[in-house]
């Protein structure tokens, strides 16, 4: 028979990730509150300040910041790993998507070389194969994304984490596996 | 020639043979508990188990320009098919290039199994060492029971056929589809596209993963054993029971969970998508979770 755990917040022990709640819903409704303060702050809607109200000093840091941020991204692009600019060339380019939320070096690196080469080493393959395999990564990359777009909406759900890292984890196995495969590079 | 001779001279010597006839025979003497190494592009590569301390080959090839070559070395017989290209490599090994050849191979059952293909079809019975399979568009079938098996393809679908010995199974593919028949002990299959289809006999530890392809997981989970099941896209369908009962754990983000518990599932999310279903059987020593994103979930212990 079907026996339903019971949750028991304050016996439980907590050993990994896994055993935390995936929502913690607050103790009473929030939103009449929220509703009233929104209707509230519709009907006497507040003033933007006054230009001369803000100090230059804060015009000041905010281009600063701006600046710094720029510089950074420009530095940035000069210094990391592009995944994508490697194999813009090549035509399948429009299956690679960049590895966003893996910040690994040593992986972008390796998933950058896999890629470099894939086409060479797709080449090497029988039609067949290379057809399957190319429409197997259309349909990691396609994951990839739909995981992605899903966590930007829940970015804490640890399903989707777990989604896509495995298959991250999955398209660096086809890709290792297609770079062992393939033949010819080795003709003696 | 007949290689009757060779039985009385040094495992060390090594023989090597070619031939351009269109059909190639060869026996050459082996250790009980070597290896062998098989490699072939194309046609078959059909692989027995034996009690006799030789290996025997016998090859047909499609053209005279085919060699087969036979080396023992030290416990160690080589099989290759060469084309007139010469060797290409392959899974990190070399092989032949352009050759075709059925191969018919009798080896010691306790020999150390290493066949490597690219559209040959690979098959293997009565082996009881470690196996190591690999193809690229060949299909692999292979009896495993109670042997360790790490079977490799690209586009080729794995077979996989067990007696209710443990072993430890390492089952990999890109698009081909993976089956499991009858097998016990540590199971770890993934497949992006292909489909994953496993019958316990009873699993230790199982580990499942498909990208776009579908899931079904039948038989018996031993207790104290766990399944893990996953898949992106792909629907995932368990029938597994366990004698002990099991705690199962099943989420998914967009899919749809469907259980013989009489146990329906909960949203995760108030205002989001996502469903969870947990409980357990019986006293639940062993462990079952099955995860996917839009793939839908069914799950009974029958």
């Amino acid at each position: 028979m079907s026996e339903p755990h019971s949750p028991q917040p304050a016996a439980r022990k907590v050993t990994s990730l896994r055993d935390l709640p995936l929502e913690i819903a607050p103790p009473r409704d929030l939103w009449p509150e929220l509703e009233r303060r929104l209707v509230a702050g519709g009907a006497g809607r507040r003033r933007w300040p006054q230009l001369p109200a803000l100090r230059p000093r804060y015009f000041a840091a905010a281009a600063g910041l701006v600046a710094a941020v720029g510089v950074g991204i420009l530095i940035g692009r000069g210094l990391l790993p592009s995944v994508g600019g490697d194999i813009a060339t090549h035509p399948t380019a429009s299956l690679v998507v960049p590895a966003s939320f893996i910040s690994d070096p040593r992986y972008l690196r390796d998933r950058a070389e896999l890629l470099k080469s894939l086409n060479a080493r797709l080449a090497e393959l029988p039609p067949q194969s290379r057809q399957k395999v190319l429409a197997s990564l259309a349909t990691i990359h396609q994951s990839m994304r739909d995981i992605q777009a899903a966590l930007g909406r829940e970015p804490g759900n640890a399903l989707l984490q777990e989604l896509l890292v495995d298959t991250y984890q999955d398209e660096m196995r086809v890709l290792t596996t297609v770079q062992e495969a393939s033949a010819g590079s080795g003709e003696t | 020639m007949r290689m009757c001779s060779l039985w009385f001279a040094l495992l060390a010597a090594g023989a090597v043979a070619a031939a351009r006839a269109a059909t190639f025979e060869r026996h050459v003497p082996a250790d009980p508990r070597g290896e062998v190494d098989v490699s072939n592009v194309s046609g078959a590569i059909d692989i027995t188990g034996w009690d006799k301390p030789e290996v025997y080959v016998k090859a047909d090839t499609r053209s005279d320009s085919t060699k087969v070559e036979v080396t023992s070395e030290r416990g160690h017989v080589s099989i290759r098919v060469i084309g007139h290209e010469g060797g290409i490599s392959l899974f990190g090994g070399l092989i032949g290039s352009g050759g075709a050849a059925r191969l018919h191979v009798e080896v010691p059952r306790g020999s150390e199994l290493d066949v490597s293909a690219v559209s040959a079809d690979v098959t293997s019975r009565g082996m009881l060492g470690t196996q190591r399979l690999q193809s690229v568009s060949g299909d692999i079938t292979a009896d495993v029971s109670g042997v360790d098996a790490d079977v490799k393809s690209v586009s080729g679908d794995i077979q996989l056929r067990g007696n209710a010995q443990p072993g430890h199974f390492h089952v990999s593919s890109v698009s081909g589809d993976v089956s499991l028949q009858n097998s016990a002990g540590d199971l770890d299959a993934t497949t992006t596209s292909g489909e994953i289809s496993a019958d316990l006999s009873p699993a230790g530890s199982v580990r499942l993963h498909t990208t776009s392809g579908d899931l079904t997981v039948t038989g018996r989970v031993g207790s104290g054993g766990t399944v893990e099941a996953q898949t992106v896209s792909g629907d995932a369908t368990v029938r597994a029971g366990a004698q002990n009962g099991y705690e199962y754990e099943v989420r998914t983000f967009s899919g749809d969970i469907d259980d013989c518990f009489g146990k329906p599932a909960e949203r995760t999310s108030r205002y989001g998508p996502g469903k969870s279903l947990m409980g357990r059987l019986g006293s639940g020593g062993a462990r079952l979770r099955i995860n996917t994103l839009s793939g839908d979930v069914s799950l009974c212990d029958h």
